[in-house]
């Protein structure tokens, strides 16, 4: 082997070095949104089950859930797994406060975002759903019902997530009110599946259910 | 040497050098698409869907939940406003503009995000309990040291970072460009 070919080969090596080192630094980024062990769904989610509204301690010193997290807004979280049914997020945002909710995927990825001021009077009637489940939701209604509907049905791009509501507190005195604002939210998993819906008795009309709430729709338990 | 094991061996090599770039990568801080203002740096497009995947990964790394564009804005301002970095053994005043928005507030926070601990328990302020001039405005003083009026304390060790978040804001960066004069300055007193 002359010199020039142990240049050249060595000049090979290296470049494939650098070409597998490109190829792992883009799969690592790509991938880091659903490996990262630490990232915000991993913080949040062994403290609470899923469809159920959890409260967040308070942003202390030494006991922050998430970092850069703002101590000036109560937070509570609902997590879904759409797999289980689809989520529904009610109640009623008394008091007048801000308040803001976030829609979020398990990957970080931020799919709907509001503030009270786009709720009807305060009122909160939300749905995170997949495709398929919006669209058993809207087979069995009619133009009518889909027009009058004061719901808002969201449809998550991944089947896991987060929904993070977050209440101003302008005062350190105010937290108990911007909590109480959280807590008078209630979070559900209700399943929705399309064969049963198709295969179900005859449409009802519009019912009172255990929740209390109006539907103008057939839901499959 | 075997070729098998040379192979073998400039693979590991580029697998540990992607490993290592991606990881000296994502410790830039802050993230990667923003804009500058003065001192204060925003990402706007880390509270969308279209959000680059640097600063996805980024995020998933550090466990940061970014506000969503309809909650608000977070600027983030690691050094004053001639650019000196932030130190806690400094006096700054806070004071000038803040865009238009429902609320604000602002936080001290470690490098990294961490609230500091200290005595009078103020990690912030928020646009309601600020102590304002007849005319409106306002100065924040940053120090260690008691101050009389709004005074957060500069717990940390070493640096500190700001964080200055508009909640329900109409500022928009698609239709008008961010201009420094709209947001605070920081101005540097004397050091101890």
């Amino acid at each position: 082997m002359s010199a020039v070919d142990r240049i050249l080969t060595a000049a090979l090596y290296m470049l494939g070095i650098v070409f597998v080192a490109g190829f792992v630094h883009i799969l690592a980024i790509l991938l880091m949104p659903y490996l990262a062990p630490n990232d915000s769904f991993a913080r949040l989610a062994p403290l609470g089950k899923i469809g159920e509204l959890v409260l967040l301690p308070r942003a202390e010193p030494g006991q922050q859930m998430i970092p850069f997290a703002d101590p000036a807004v109560a937070q509570g979280f609902c997590l879904f797994d759409l797999d289980k049914g689809s989520l529904y997020l009610h109640g009623n945002l008394a008091g007048g406060g801000l308040v803001t909710l976030s829609f979020r995927t398990r990957s970080g990825r931020i799919f709907y975002g509001m503030t009270d001021k786009a709720t009807q009077h305060g009122t909160l009637d939300i749905w995170v759903l997949t495709i398929a489940q919006r669209t058993a939701l809207e087979a069995d209604e009619d133009e009518d019902e889909q027009g009058s509907l004061r719901e808002l049905r969201i449809v998550a791009p991944e089947k896991t997530g987060f929904v993070l509501i977050s209440a101003f507190v302008p005062f350190p005195s105010a937290r108990a009110q911007s909590e109480a604002q959280i807590a008078a939210l209630s979070c559900a998993v209700e399943p929705v599946e399309q064969s049963e819906l198709r295969d179900g008795p005859a449409k009802t009309s519009v019912g009172q259910l255990s929740t209390g709430r109006q539907v103008s729709y057939l839901r499959a338990n | 040497l075997n070729i098998f094991l040379r192979f073998a061996l400039a693979g590991f090599a580029g697998t540990l050098l992607g490993l290592a770039a991606t990881n000296a990568l994502l410790q830039k801080s802050p993230a990667f698409a923003g804009i500058r203002a003065g001192p204060w740096f925003v990402a706007p497009k880390s509270g969308s869907a279209d959000l680059d995947p640097y600063s996805r990964a980024q995020l998933a790394r550090t466990g940061e939940i970014a506000l969503a564009h309809a909650e608000g804005l977070s600027f983030l301002a690691r050094n004053d406003s001639d650019g000196h970095r932030l130190d806690a053994h400094c006096t700054y005043v806070l004071s000038g503009q803040v865009p238009e928005s429902r609320y604000w507030s602002l936080t001290l926070v470690a490098p990294g995000g961490a609230l500091a601990d200290n005595p009078a328990r103020r990690y912030g302020f928020t646009s309601a309990e600020i102590v304002r001039a007849a005319d409106g405005s306002f100065e924040i003083t940053i120090s260690r040291n008691a101050r009389p009026g709004n005074w957060l304390p500069a717990a940390t060790p070493q640096t500190f970072d700001l964080v200055l978040r508009l909640y329900d804001t109409l500022l928009d960066f698609s239709t008008s460009k961010l201009d420094a004069s709209a947001l605070p300055r920081i101005v540097k007193g004397a050091c101890e």
